[in-house]
């Protein structure tokens, strides 16, 4: 069986890399991306481990990082697989390649924004709640112009959580761009999984 | 046997799982993931998530449907 980790550019492959249970990985040719894989005897079911290692794997290639558990049961299979992939991955690499994925998550204030006239209900409450951490998400995006690539946002728990895409040298400087606000947690880099 | 390379690498299961199991390119249908009930994200345990196939002669395979995570 193989399993495969992540789309890469041909001829990228680093320095030997051993991936899920310590097996060997190699770049397979899928014509216009390579595929980084690694032999297997049987299915390899997500353990905490095996997450790790898939994680520490896709960030040492920077490619386009697959979902854990994609496996083919040999190349020929994996090729049939790929063959209506390849130039959708090959668009893809161009965009992620090299790049890492920060989770800026901007938690709702202690008070809602006060607005003139009654105390709003609970609907609209939440609402200017809601405005408020999307305003907040916009100077995020305006405090790291030039360094994000692209975004994505979602509301979640009553926080929002920006996905931001950036090389991967620019991490340093996205940080310092956001230091010393409170409000905001920056979660540490991750393979680009929100822009597949 | 613990990945040396692991060791000290302080990620948290959610934090995993969401970017890791729940994100990135598949190539072949859709994740099923049988769990035999156990709340996995808030008991925080160093669980085994075991595959649909594996589980299929003790258990019917069934989707963890849940408020911040679906497998698709």
């Amino acid at each position: 069986m193989l399993y495969v980790y992540a789309a890469v550019s041909l001829g990228a492959m680093p320095a030997p890399l051993r991936g899920v249970d310590g097996e060997t990985i190699w770049l397979l040719d899928s014509g216009q991306v390579g595929l980084a894989v690694s032999a297997h005897d049987a299915e390899v079911a997500p353990t905490r481990e095996r997450l790790l290692q898939h994680y520490r794997v896709n960030m040492a290639l920077l490619g386009v990082p697959f979902r854990f558990g994609n496996a083919a049961a040999d190349e020929t299979e994996l090729r049939r697989l790929m063959a209506a992939r390849t130039e959708d991955l090959a668009r893809q690499l161009d965009k992620l390649a090299g790049c890492v994925e920060l989770t800026v998550t901007v938690r709702a204030p202690a008070a809602c924004p006060s607005t003139p006239g009654p105390e709003p209900g609970p609907g609209r409450a939440y609402l200017l709640a809601k405005g408020a951490l999307y305003r907040r998400g916009a100077d995020v995006r305006a405090k790291s112009e030039g360094i994000l690539r692209d975004y994505r946002e979602e509301l979640r728990d009553g926080s929002l959580r920006l996905a931001c895409l950036m090389e991967a040298d620019r991490v340093g400087a996205f940080r310092e761009r956001l230091q010393g606000d409170g409000q905001l947690e920056v979660s540490r880099p991750w393979p680009p999984s929100s822009f597949v | 046997m613990i990945d040396p390379e692991l060791e000290g690498l302080d990620l948290s299961l959610v934090e995993l799982v969401d970017h890791v199991l729940n994100k990135g390119v598949v190539l072949v249908g859709e994740a099923t993931i049988a769990i035999a009930d156990i709340d996995l994200i808030y008991l925080g345990l160093n669980l085994v998530l075991a595959s649909a196939e594996s589980v299929r002669g003790k258990h019917p395979p069934r989707v963890l449907e849940w408020p911040d995570w679906s497998p698709r």
